[in-house]
């Protein structure tokens, strides 16, 4: 699950970037407020994609800390 | 202590990890979501710069230097927060091997590291608890 999400944070912040160099190479005030629009909504994207995955690896973390109260010797 | 190195170093590494996870070309984590927040704010004041008449572009120019030096300071918070966390971990192993001499500081270390990142994670789930 940590991969899938991983590839699709990783997926939109390079999506993120095109938009931003596309709205660099356009003077269209038109198409513009679309790509600024678009980023907006991409980066929302990455806040959700990175609260769920903060969420998988907080979870795994947990069990992590598990074992270590385990291992440790009494 | 070296008998809890091994988790320990998992632990440490793990959280690092959450911090930002690098895979060959691939990032993602805190850090990735920080950092494009942070840009996606740099392009709108960009653009609201681009649209604002020349006699109040000071003010706009001044709020996007702000931000700037933001977004600067919470990647730099980050990154130091994630060298610690790898730091420790072999500063752990150091200690569990009696390689090193101060045992105290390096447990007393990796506390206020841990207790930063509870913080991230309190204020994570907050943050997502609105969300939702």
């Amino acid at each position: 699950m940590n991969d899938a999400l991983v590839s699709l944070q990783d997926l939109l912040v390079r999506q993120h970037r095109r938009l931003r160099d596309s709205l660099e190479a356009t003077k269209n005030e038109g198409v513009r407020s679309a790509l600024i629009r678009e980023m907006g909504e991409i980066t929302h994207r990455v806040q959700l994609v990175g609260g769920l995955l903060f969420a998988a690896q907080a979870n795994q973390l947990d069990a992590k800390v598990a074992a270590c109260d385990r291992e440790r010797p009494s | 202590m070296l008998q809890t190195d091994a988790a320990v170093h998992e632990v440490l590494n793990h959280m690092a990890e959450m911090l930002l996870l690098e895979k060959g070309d691939v990032r993602a984590g805190v850090m990735v979501t920080i950092e494009t927040t942070w840009e996606n704010r740099l392009v709108e004041i960009g653009e609201e710069y681009r649209k604002t008449a020349d006699d109040k572009k000071a003010s706009v120019l001044s709020r996007y230097v702000d931000t700037v030096s933001q977004k600067h300071d919470a990647l730099a918070g980050i990154r130091s927060l994630r060298q610690t966390l790898l730091d420790l971990a072999s500063a752990h192993t150091a200690a569990a091997q009696e390689r090193s001499a101060d045992v105290r500081a390096v447990i007393a270390v990796v506390r206020d590291a841990i207790s930063q990142m509870k913080e991230l994670l309190a204020e994570a789930r907050a943050a997502r608890a609105a969300h939702q």
